[in-house]
């Protein structure tokens, strides 16, 4: 378990656990009968679930990448000259992801519910013919691995190639999705770098690069 | 244009300084034939040709950092007659902007004054290490050579002349003299006698045969010189790209390394001047949706019965523009009649079901709340369901008591 997962007991009858993750506070009362109430809250809204848990659970809490594709809006424009390339990152906020099982390993593949913040917005786009739901963020576009204020944002890697012939302006990036993973990368959670390339011929390309090495320290 | 061709020469010279350095590692002892003073005069000919592309870069490097300086001071001087202008308006600006315009200013001033010292830093440190490449490679061709060569013509740029190790060079000579010359001698047969003056059989012998030690000292001279003009022009292309980008803007609490107001100050005193005029900027359109579920959403409608229902129009607002299980495109409604409020909005199909019960017991707890107080609690749904009405509408009521 590091950042971006962590498992905690679940209580036993009449204890009460709090603990903060992803912007969330968490409050876990053991009941009598095996029943758990979970109240999550981040300052401005509250969910009210109850588990029924086995014996000797854990609860596990994950934070993902949003499972749909992202649009995410430039709070600068974006201007691309012609046969420029551009490296930068755009934050998105992360999701809670909750799980329950026996053990310290079995919450993972337990999933049961997901606590969006309230800053990741859903929308339904159509255009050009294509239609479909997509999360609406905000976020300035970062020209350094810049780590986000708290936990519960992460950073998308994105390389932009112009290969038109004519300036591209940009207000908005659409990212697709590619899993909902989100590797620690620097000390601060970032999802898989993804590569836009605008050509006259085939149009907006989007790929997937390879996930930035991670430096680690010897001592 | 006088920065590219300085970038050129500059890379050119790289170039035949990575040739030197791997001709003078790689290769053996100079046979014989090589070392004669005539071939050493060629070779310090062509030492000095190879390196006065160098000089040249250096000097056009000088250039381009004096024409930066110039730049940014006429920068600065406008900056100044713009707060000039700015103070001699008849209506006089806010006290915010003129504070602004000389903060920035002196910033410019600050700039333009580090910038000015770390060139001359810069400068010296090359011209440094230059001139005491050329005076080791002088000795190296003298001691080949068993007579000194004409001293080639000290670096020299627009804004005056580094330090020199002439001095260094002179005693180093002297005190090598008689290996040297012994060494010519073995070497060379076509030596004059005068040359057999002095020296020892061993320092005959241990000339004979080049030490390693020049070469090493070579190598790692031009090595250092290679190292340090990398990592300047690195260092020159990390600040050409900060210098062209603009900082993002931040969020509330973070560094920030742009002063957006400033910029606002000057950007709202240049229109006033009538030097920025907004122009309209055609803008892509928005890249296409992938698609993700077929199914459009539904639209939800539910009507709340208040007392005040503008009042609670502007709360249930505020609220719908901040719950993410409702679509922010379509976006949501809401319209007052009489005494009902009646609030749209939308929900993925399969999430009818499970959220508009939820959404609706939300609504109707912010309806039976003080109006008055911020939207700053909890709201948690109890659960309650609404009605499905006819048509693809989600549909309820409720009355306030």
């Amino acid at each position: 378990m590091g950042l971006l997962q962590r498992a905690v007991a679940l209580p036993r009858a009449g204890e009460v656990v709090t603990l903060e993750r992803g912007g969330w506070q968490l409050v876990l009362e053991g009941a009598r009968g095996g029943g758990v109430a979970l109240l999550a809250h981040d300052g401005r809204r509250g969910e009210r679930l109850v588990l029924g848990t086995p014996a000797e659970g854990t609860l596990a809490l994950a934070l993902v990448a949003p499972l749909l594709p992202l649009r995410v809006r430039l709070r600068e424009r974006l201007a691309l000259m012609p046969g420029t390339r551009l490296r930068g990152y755009v934050r998105a906020p992360l999701v809670l992801l909750l799980g329950c099982g026996a053990g310290d390993n079995g919450a993972a593949n337990h999933a049961f519910y997901e606590l969006r913040p309230a800053s990741l917005r859903t929308a339904w786009c159509e255009d050009n013919g294509v239609h479909g739901y997509v999360h609406v963020v905000e976020s300035p576009f970062l020209l350094e691995h810049r780590a986000p204020r708290g936990e519960a944002e992460f950073l998308v890697p994105l390389f932009l190639h112009n290969d038109l012939d004519r300036p591209l302006l940009l207000d908005e990036v659409s990212l697709a999705a590619l899993g909902r993973e989100v590797r620690e990368v620097r000390g601060c959670p970032t999802a898989m770098p993804r590569r836009l390339r605008w050509s006259r011929q085939e149009g907006l390309l989007q790929q997937a690069r390879a996930w930035p090495a991670t430096r680690r320290r010897t001592q | 244009m006088a920065g590219d061709e300085a970038a050129h020469a500059v890379n050119r010279q790289r170039v035949g300084l990575l040739v030197l350095l791997v001709a003078l590692a790689g290769c053996d002892p100079l046979p014989p034939s090589a070392v004669s003073p005539t071939a050493v005069e060629h070779l310090a000919e062509d030492l000095q040709s190879a390196f006065a592309p160098l000089r040249g870069g250096i000097e056009r490097l000088a250039t381009r950092q004096n024409e930066d300086r110039e730049r940014v001071g006429e920068l600065a001087q406008q900056v100044g007659a713009a707060l000039q202008a700015l103070q001699q308006q008849p209506s006089p600006p806010p006290n915010d902007d003129i504070s602004a315009l000389r903060a920035r200013l002196e910033a410019l001033e600050q700039q333009v004054n580090e910038q000015r010292e770390a060139s001359d830093r810069d400068r010296e440190l090359m011209i440094h290490a230059l001139d005491s490449m050329s005076s080791r490679l002088q000795r190296f061709l003298e001691r080949l050579s068993g007579q000194p060569l004409p001293v080639p013509a000290p670096i020299t740029n627009g804004a005056g002349t580094g330090p020199t190790t002439d001095s260094v060079s002179t005693d180093s000579v002297g005190t090598n003299g008689a290996a040297t010359d012994g060494a010519t001698r073995d070497a060379n047969p076509t030596a004059t006698p005068s040359d057999d003056a002095g020296g020892d059989a061993p320092d005959q012998q241990q000339a004979a045969s080049p030490t390693p030690w020049w070469w090493a000292c070579l190598a790692a001279a031009g090595g250092i010189g290679l190292a340090f003009l990398v990592a300047r022009g690195r260092r020159r292309e990390e600040e050409r790209v900060e210098q062209a980008t603009v900082e993002p803007r931040l969020a509330d609490g973070e560094h920030e390394p742009f002063d957006l107001d400033t910029f606002a100050s000057l950007r709202a005193l240049a229109t006033a001047a009538g030097e920025l005029t907004d122009r309209p900027i055609a803008v892509d359109p928005p890249l296409p949706p992938e698609p993700h579920g077929a199914a459009a959403p539904i639209a939800c409608v539910y009507e709340i019965e208040h007392p005040e229902p503008a009042a609670l129009r502007r709360l249930v607002t505020q609220w719908l523009t901040e719950d993410p299980r409702i679509l922010c495109s379509p976006p949501p409604s809401t319209v007052t009649e009489d005494h009902v409020l009646s609030v749209r909005y939308f929900l993925p199909p399969e999430e009818i079901g499970r959220e508009a019960p939820r959404i609706e017991a939300a609504l109707q707890a912010l309806a039976q709340s003080p109006l008055d107080q911020p939207l700053d609690r909890p709201l948690v749904g109890d659960g309650k369901r609404g009605q499905r009405a006819g048509g693809d509408d989600y549909s309820s009521a409720v009355s306030h008591p």
